[in-house]
């Protein structure tokens, strides 16, 4: 017997106080932030509350971006491309959207972030990140 | 102090899962109301649910013995948390009471809900029969509660 089943999982988290910075600058400026480390001199993407090398607790808050580098990818198939995109800037990549076809990305490429028209505080407030014109490595 | 943003989602899981022989047997028979074990040939151990190697001897089961839908509350609690349900993955509103409950025919318990929540009304040793849904799909929660005998 195989059994199909499925179930949904509404949920809230408290995106904390370096979380809550960071969407609310996608939201209100389109503004990528990050953390950076004064011990060991990091930039953290995306704004995190403690350094997770040195364990440093007050970190600065860096503006990251505007686009970022593409550092591998993968498609989920229906669902998309997502890659690790490392922001300008940033020592650190993120897991995010690729947007466009799966074909032609190159580890190294440059991104360019694409905003959503209307933004809520929500990581989908930054869609994700396409190929730039003429970005190269 | 800046804003606080609290961030909604929701997961959509879904999975196909193999139950195995000893589960589809016991899930065909609740379709059907009936409940059964698998009882150990070596130490004479009673299963359920069922399984398919005894925990104590490593022998592979095969014997199927009825179980009445009725048994002696082993353990409970009352869960004032909401919580979700992992079978349908809404919020079960608080207080719900759980038991693990000794079927009569069995040895192990079965863990499943109690439509009784008041504290000072549960027992271990209580007696409680199952509450069975109306229409039944072959899946455990075709039992929709335990109710406690009294």
């Amino acid at each position: 017997m195989i059994r199909e089943e499925s179930i949904r999982i509404p949920f809230r988290f408290a995106a904390g106080r370096a979380g809550s910075l960071f969407l609310a600058s996608l939201r209100d400026r389109k503004q990528i932030l990050g953390s950076r480390c004064p011990a060991c001199r990091r930039n953290f993407a995306p704004a995190r509350p403690y350094c997770p090398e040195c364990g440093a607790e007050k970190l600065d808050i860096v503006k990251l971006g505007p686009g970022g580098t593409l550092l591998s990818w993968t498609e989920a198939p229906g669902r998309g491309v997502f890659g690790l995109i490392r922001p300008d800037g940033a020592d650190t990549a993120m897991l995010h959207r690729v947007i466009g076809p799966f074909e032609g990305l190159r580890s190294g490429m440059t991104l360019r972030a694409v905003f959503a028209a209307e933004r809520i505080g929500h990581i989908a407030d930054l869609v994700g990140f396409e190929p730039s014109a003429g970005g190269t490595s | 102090m800046t804003e606080r943003i609290s961030v909604q989602i929701e997961m959509n899981q879904s999975w196909r899962y193999a139950s195995g022989a000893a589960m589809e047997r016991f899930a065909d028979g609740l379709r059907q109301k009936r409940i059964e074990a698998l009882r150990c040939g070596g130490c004479g151990r009673r299963y359920l649910p069922p399984r398919p190697v005894c925990g104590n001897c490593h022998l592979h089961l095969s014997e199927w013995v009825p179980v009445a839908d009725q048994g002696v509350v082993e353990a409970w609690t009352v869960v004032y948390l909401p919580f979700l349900d992992g079978r349908t993955g809404e919020i079960r509103k608080g207080p719900y009471g759980m038991a693990l409950i000794r079927l009569d025919g069995a040895d192990t318990t079965l863990n499943h809900y109690l439509a009784e929540a008041d504290p000072t009304r549960l027992a271990v040793g209580l007696r409680a029969r199952a509450v069975w849904r109306d229409e039944l799909r072959g899946a455990i929660d075709d039992i929709r509660h335990f109710e406690v005998m009294r």
